[in-house]
């Protein structure tokens, strides 16, 4: 176990530094000087060297990344130049509307794909089968931002039951949440379906059966439990998608999180945000991978033992 | 005992038909030949143009005449623009980024795959850790940054994409190249004296190629969800060119007074993602059931 621990730990740390340096690499690709773009139009050429020398601008692209990993590490991105202040501190305000987000789009999803998956099993072929089946395709085909819209058309413009934009109240969170969960549960009714579809057909099942043991408790007891290990991950992977994919649906509904902070972040030029805001998504989804694959690895001490 | 009723049932068995599926699968061809058809004429038939406006005509409802007498049949937008029109020229867009992404992405990613499991060991490493690293990254976080930086223009949404999606066909092609380089064949033509470029091209290629076709009529879909997605952000065409995701984007601060142009041009998209995403699952079903999940 601690040697599964140990090679699963340096991976997430290779993976976050990869990110630092992908994301190094992107923004120093930026065309123009940024102390041109910080300091506006009416600045003279000695103001702007002086920021550059200040920033580190001058330095070899070698020793700013090697400052940059340095301060990364330490959480220090710089200031953002349009809110003030630290840029990290500025996304870490906006992490639990994100954060609050996702869970609530990981709660619809489970709590539709789970019964729908496991109906969808119980009588494959049967109209719930081909619903999952239809809803999975349909699903993965419908971009998430035009969901959105159609969300806010139907029940907020037409219906009136919900606001269209912002947070603050339960209500609020309604469509943004199903917008960000619908794409995704058919996907993971499918996966339900082949997950307890596979325990069916295994030895134990067949044993308990000739026990005599009543088929719900066969299912439930048996089935059902080996058949949520692999979801348990897909669930968490689906979490990390979440993160990642409020961006959009946080434009779409001027939901105050990280995502809309990196849009309009992006859109001033303001660089250090950017920068802290790709970082801390990406550093979460690593470790979510991470705390996965402990989960499983302690749910199925196969993969602990063989895994490569 | 298991072994005595699996062999014969697996040879014996007829595959499982689901019912319908020929009806599917064509419609779902028809549909694309049609996208293909209009992405590719329809702009000569249909001709948009980002710049000319029509106030008389502006937010007509589907189906109306506008002030010249012609028929707008998905209705026009805030400056009276036809948004068939803009629909049509939507779908030629969508198509030249989904191409330009599989020629230069699918490219690279055929390219490297069939190196790296060609010849395995230090090769295969360095592109394999390189693509774990960028598949932990979240790929719409790439995008967003790489089109950010980049600025708006086709070219940087084709350059976005590929270097989203390299790593997916790059996978996949190293695996079919590892399943491939084993083989007697390849074997035998290594043993006459072939040079390794041509076992690559003529021995390997075409057995990793099915595979890759398949993947790529997914892909496409999933491209074109991806370009729209960014054009919606406004960090994938520059807003004047239409494209699926900008007329969206365009529409949602009219949802209320006009619904059909976020609507619509959304509708279409999901048709066409729709007919890929079943054409690609009935191609593999038919082409490589080994690829079925």
């Amino acid at each position: 176990m601690t040697e599964f621990l140990v090679r699963r730990v340096a991976q997430a740390a290779f993976v976050v530094w990869g990110a630092l340096t992908i994301t190094f690499v992107i923004v120093r690709l930026v065309p123009g000087d940024p102390a041109a773009m910080m300091l506006g139009p009416f600045s003279d050429e000695a103001q702007r060297a002086a920021l550059r020398g200040e920033l580190g601008l001058d330095d070899s692209v070698l020793v700013q990344y090697g400052h940059y990993l340095l301060d990364a590490v330490q959480g220090d991105f710089g200031e953002s130049f349009r809110l003030g202040g630290s840029s990290m501190d500025a996304v870490l305000a906006a992490v639990p509307a994100t954060a609050v987000l996702a869970v609530a789009a990981m709660i619809v999803t489970t709590l539709l794909s789970l019964p729908m998956g496991i109906a969808a099993a119980r009588h494959p072929n049967g109209p719930i089968d081909r619903l999952v089946s239809a809803a999975s395709m349909v699903g993965q085909a419908l971009p998430q931002f035009w969901v959105g819209i159609m969300l806010i058309l139907v029940f907020a413009g037409g219906l009136g039951l919900f606001p269209t934009s912002g947070a603050g109240s339960l209500r609020s969170l309604v469509l943004p949440s199903a917008a960000l969960a619908l794409p995704y549960v058919g996907w993971l009714a499918r996966l339900v379906r082949a997950g307890v579809l596979d325990e069916l057909g295994a030895d134990y099942v067949r044993t308990a059966r000739s026990k005599g043991i009543a088929e719900r408790a066969v299912f439930y007891a048996h089935v059902l439990r080996n058949a949520l290990v692999p979801v348990v991950t897909a669930g968490a992977l689906v979490l990390g998608v979440f993160l990642g994919g409020a961006v959009i649906i946080e434009v779409v509904f001027a939901w105050p999180g990280v995502g809309k902070l990196l849009i309009d972040s992006i859109s001033y030029r303001d660089y250090a945000v950017v920068q802290a805001a790709v970082v801390l998504i990406a550093v979460s989804y690593a470790v979510l991978n991470l705390a996965v694959d402990l989960v499983y690895g302690y749910l199925d001490p196969r993969i602990r033992v063989g895994g490569s | 005992m298991a072994d005595l009723q699996a062999a014969p049932a697996g040879v014996a068995r007829p595959r499982p038909r689901r019912p319908g599926g020929g009806v599917t699968f064509w419609v779902a061809a028809g549909f694309t030949a049609l996208y293909l058809l209009v992405a590719l004429f329809g702009p000569l038939v249909v001709p948009y143009d980002g710049i000319a406006t029509s106030i008389p005509d502006r937010l007509l409802p589907p189906l109306s005449t506008t002030s010249t007498g012609t028929t707008a049949w998905l209705g026009t937008d805030q400056v009276g623009r036809d948004l068939f029109a803009q629909v049509v020229q939507g779908a030629r867009v969508s198509l030249l980024v989904a191409a330009g992404t599989i020629l230069v992405g699918g490219g690279a990613g055929l390219l490297l795959g069939m190196v790296a499991g060609y010849f395995g060991g230090a090769v295969d490493s360095v592109i394999m850790r390189l693509g774990d690293i960028q598949l932990a990254f979240p790929g719409i976080l790439l995008a967003i940054l790489l089109a950010a930086v980049l600025g708006p223009s086709l070219l940087n949404v084709i350059i976005v994409l590929a270097v989203l999606r390299w790593v997916i066909f790059a996978r996949l092609v190293r695996g079919s190249t590892l399943a491939t380089r084993g083989r007697e064949f390849v074997d035998s033509a290594r043993v006459l004296g072939v040079g390794t470029p041509r076992i690559l091209r003529r021995y390997i290629l075409p057995a990793v190629l099915t595979p890759f076709v398949v993947t790529a009529t997914v892909q496409v879909g999933l491209m074109i969800v991806a370009e729209a997605s960014l054009s919606f952000l406004g960090l994938g065409v520059p807003p004047d060119t239409a494209s699926w995701g900008t007329t969206i984007a365009n529409g949602r601060e009219y949802l209320t007074t006009a619904w059909w142009i976020a609507t619509l041009p959304g509708a279409v998209l999901a048709l066409v993602v729709l007919a890929l995403g079943i054409l690609g699952d009935q191609m593999r079903d038919r082409l490589d059931p080994k690829l079925r999940s």
